[in-house]
């Protein structure tokens, strides 16, 4: 069982920007499909865990973790495998806030493709 | 001499009472200018989002990246002063105005913020200001409760203001 971790300040950009890689760089579609994603599947094969850190960028507009984490339920993960694969780290009091929202995310988008 | 070092006492005393006093005044007074400053950012921030969503980014792509920028810069200016402000308050308040704090940056940047072909959305206009409206409140609310007896003065408040509501004039002869 191998663990990772994604720091988004240190592996990603400390400037997260845009929620699609069409509206410029460093987009939350990019951090997904580049980086959330292929993480997630190392996990999900051998049964480790993706801790991603929220912690060290300028800041994030709702739209980028939104378009990060919601869209790895639309992506075709499921919300029992994110829960038992993936871990959302705040390590300061900034960033616990961003943790909720993306957490929220998930389980908006979860219910949402459930009553659709 | 027992006159003298009395006196001395009672300066020494008289010292550390009032050094103690300026210095949780000191705190106090810059407490209240930070949460003063973080609820200003966030009235600013969401009368910024209002009207950035109340607009169309087709033809107006300028504008709203500087827009875009502005809020963003205001979110992460007040995401860090709360962050200064949030060990004082109580924990379990400030665990509320985490959520609403959640609230807010998804009102003001969630959605399809930085999308350039979206249209206005009429309910993140409301909801932007509604939601830094509510977290103001509640941080408002948190931040006069870190004063001496604020709880004390509350509840003397609420029942000086209190209604009976029971009924009265009841007929006791039968």
């Amino acid at each position: 069982m191998a663990d990772s971790t994604i720091s988004i300040a240190e592996n990603f950009s400390r400037y997260p920007g845009p929620r699609y890689r069409k509206d410029g760089p460093f987009s939350g579609e990019e951090f997904r499909e580049g980086y959330l994603q292929p993480a997630l599947s190392a996990a999900l094969k051998d049964g480790g865990i993706v801790a991603v850190v929220l912690d060290g960028v300028a800041g994030y507009g709702s739209s980028f973790l939104e378009e990060a984490f919601g869209g790895l339920v639309r992506s075709g993960l499921s919300w029992q495998a994110l829960q038992d694969h993936l871990r959302l780290v705040a390590r300061t009091r900034r960033f616990e806030h961003h943790k909720v929202r993306a957490q929220s995310y998930i389980a908006e988008e979860a219910r949402r493709l459930q009553t659709a | 001499m027992s006159l003298l070092f009395s006196g001395l006492i009672g300066a020494l005393v008289g010292l550390a009472v009032t050094g103690g006093f300026h210095i949780w005044k000191l705190r106090r007074d810059e407490l209240n200018a930070r949460c003063d400053e973080l609820c200003d950012l966030l009235l600013e921030c969401g009368r910024t989002a209002s009207s950035y969503w109340a607009d169309s980014f087709v033809h107006n792509t300028k504008e709203m990246r500087v827009q875009e920028a502005r809020i963003l810069g205001l979110q992460a200016l007040f995401e860090g002063l709360y962050a200064e402000l949030k060990p004082r308050l109580n924990a379990d308040e400030a665990e509320s105005i985490d959520l609403l704090m959640s609230e807010l940056i998804d009102a003001v940047s969630g959605g399809d913020f930085t999308v350039e072909d979206r249209v206005p959305d009429s309910v993140r206009t409301r909801s932007a200001l509604q939601a830094a409206a509510e977290a103001i409140v509640a941080i408002r609310r948190a931040h006069h409760n870190t004063m001496p007896f604020a709880r004390l003065a509350r509840t003397y408040h609420d029942n000086r203001n209190r209604k009976l509501d029971m009924p009265r004039g009841w007929n006791c002869k039968n």
